[in-house]
């Protein structure tokens, strides 16, 4: 069996008076992309920033490619790419110079860099306008560069500390299209963060839950999915009577039903047939405009698993 | 790391010539310094430009002021802009990048005060062409090449340790220029308080002092507290604390 990119063992990290990782053990598969995901001041950031070695674990130990972040920290740092928090782009530079700086910082040779810079701006449809200085460049071209940049010298790893944030969502979609094709591309492993879970969604083969600095779930999307309230449908339209309700109520596929505003939920213990009770609805007098059928989001799990932990 | 501090340098360089974004813009306020440190000094001051260690003075005074903004802008300012953590998520060791951008800003300010001193002597040599062409007094030569290099050295040790804690460019530079502006004008200070006919037999001394020796004891000096600043920098630029910061 493959050996994790990472693999975290219990670790933990204390500042003064907050525990900001908590006990966390999980392993990431080489390859995938993985999604970390949590609500601000969850601990995200500062998991990256141990994995990446500029911080010291308390305690526990983590692994990023067989190198222990103690001990070994400067070869993760060779051998991975991060865009963390800001894009850490040097805004008086050009999009060339820029690359060009980190290229030379992973002594890529001159020729490589040339050819690199190349493939990677043509990528992602900036080539032409290398030569301009990146400060009147819009948010979501400043992250493209910089998602480029991590990539550069072809690390096997690299880490994305929420790389979509304040991005309008057209810009957010266009990142998101190139991140992946990218990322499959370089067959590189990403370590994602995000709170956007619609992103998390789209992206990520294998997806972990923290709080408050602790792992609360770990799996693949569609099997945390199954965690959340479940499949549900929402019926439009109206003549919604107690008697429909209760009839609805009474069937074993029905979890439950809420009622309000011209909207009928009906919550189902797992992937039942809905078209019965839609004719359950009508013989009992309501008539019927629209029918939607949710699997349930992994927002939804997102939701029900930050209640769980409360 | 010859090769690592050589690219942070060359990154540092590219900046500064870029300052506000222009070249232009930038060579204009090289251009301006040039004007008055290697045209109107050397002018006003004549054949003693070449022959005085007032010179060394001035190279010392004008080369600290000139790195109290490049120094700030280059460690307060690559914070303050969030370049700095993407930096230290690098495979740069700290020492790479500290010693990249104090490489950076001595040689920037060296250059400008040899580009300067250079003018300096051209200067001189054409307002008083008729004494035939007079060079640097040797002793005031390597003295004030001692100081383009040791001044700058000096000011960016103290101007990476306030830089360091500084929350701002701005901030770090002023809390630079303000010790800094009070030792250099100690000794006009002096002027004030010191009897008239003391003064006399010191400004007489030090013109007609055994100059190479004055030179070589206070290059040294500056050589050590350069050195030990930049051993202070070394252990403050590290990365969990950086960080933490």
């Amino acid at each position: 069996m493959a050996e994790p990119a990472i693999r975290l063992d219990h670790l933990t990290r204390d500042f003064t008076s907050v525990r900001a990782v908590d006990d966390m053990t999980f392993e990431v598969p080489a390859g995938v992309v993985f999604g970390f995901l949590g609500p601000n001041g969850s601990g995200k950031t500062t998991t990256i920033r141990l994995l990446l070695g500029l911080l010291e674990p308390t305690d526990g130990r983590a692994e990023v490619l067989g190198y222990d972040v103690r001990e070994r920290a400067g070869s993760i740092r060779e051998r991975t790419g991060a865009l963390l928090e800001h894009s850490g782009l040097y805004e008086r530079l050009t999009a060339e110079d820029n690359l060009e700086y980190y290229g030379r910082i992973w002594h890529l040779s001159p020729q490589d860099r040339a050819a690199r810079i190349r493939e990677l701006l043509t990528h992602i449809g900036l080539w032409e306008r290398r030569k301009e200085v990146v400060s009147g460049w819009s948010r979501g071209m400043k992250q493209k560069l910089a998602v480029v940049r991590t990539l550069l010298h072809r690390p096997q790893l690299i880490f994305l500390d929420e790389p979509t944030a304040g991005l309008d969502p057209i810009a957010a979609a266009a990142l998101r299209e190139d991140l992946a094709a990218l990322a499959a591309q370089e067959g590189v492993t990403v370590f994602l963060t995000t709170h956007n879970l619609v992103e998390a969604e789209k992206l990520c083969s294998l997806v972990a839950v923290i709080r408050t600095g602790r792992l609360i779930a770990i799996g693949r999307p569609e099997d945390l999915r199954k965690r959340g309230k479940g499949p549900h449908v929402e019926v439009i339209g109206r003549g919604f009577g107690d008697a429909a309700v209760s009839a609805l109520r009474a069937r074993p596929e029905v979890a439950g039903v809420s009622k309000g505003n011209g909207r009928l939920c009906i919550d189902l213990t797992g992937d039942a047939e809905v078209s019965p009770l839609i004719e359950l609805l009508v013989a009992h007098g309501a008539a019927i405009e629209e029918v939607l059928r949710d699997r349930g989001s992994l927002e939804e799990t997102f939701l029900t698993l930050m209640e769980e932990d409360r | 790391m010859i090769a690592d501090i050589q690219t942070v340098t060359w990154k540092e360089w590219k900046e500064l010539l870029l300052v506000r974004g222009s070249l232009r813009a930038s060579l204009g306020s090289v251009l301006l310094n040039l004007a008055v440190f290697g045209v109107f000094l050397p002018w006003q001051f004549g054949l003693s430009w070449l022959d005085s260690l007032w010179t060394a003075f001035w190279v010392l005074f004008v080369a600290s002021f000139w790195t109290t903004s490049v120094i700030a802008d280059s460690f307060a300012g690559e914070r303050e802009r969030h370049t700095l953590e993407t930096l230290l998520a690098s495979r740069l060791s700290n020492r790479a990048i500290l010693f990249g951008k104090y490489n950076a800003a001595v040689l920037y300010v060296a250059v400008q005060i040899f580009i300067s001193l250079a003018a300096g002597l051209l200067v001189v040599n054409l307002a008083h062409v008729e004494e035939g062409f007079r060079f640097y007094r040797a002793s005031v030569g390597i003295t004030v090449l001692g100081a383009a290099l040791l001044g700058p050295g000096l000011v960016a040790g103290i101007g990476i340790l306030i830089s360091l804690r500084a929350p701002t460019a701005r901030q770090a530079q002023q809390t630079l220029v303000i010790p800094l502006t009070v030792v250099l004008i100690l000794p006009s200070l002096a002027v004030l308080v010191v009897p008239a006919d003391l003064q006399a037999r010191f400004f007489d001394w030090f013109v007609e002092a055994d100059v190479t020796t004055i030179a070589l004891g206070v290059m040294v000096f500056l050589f050590l507290v350069d050195a030990a600043l930049l051993a202070a920098a070394g252990r403050r630029f590290r990365r969990d604390r950086l960080i933490l910061d």
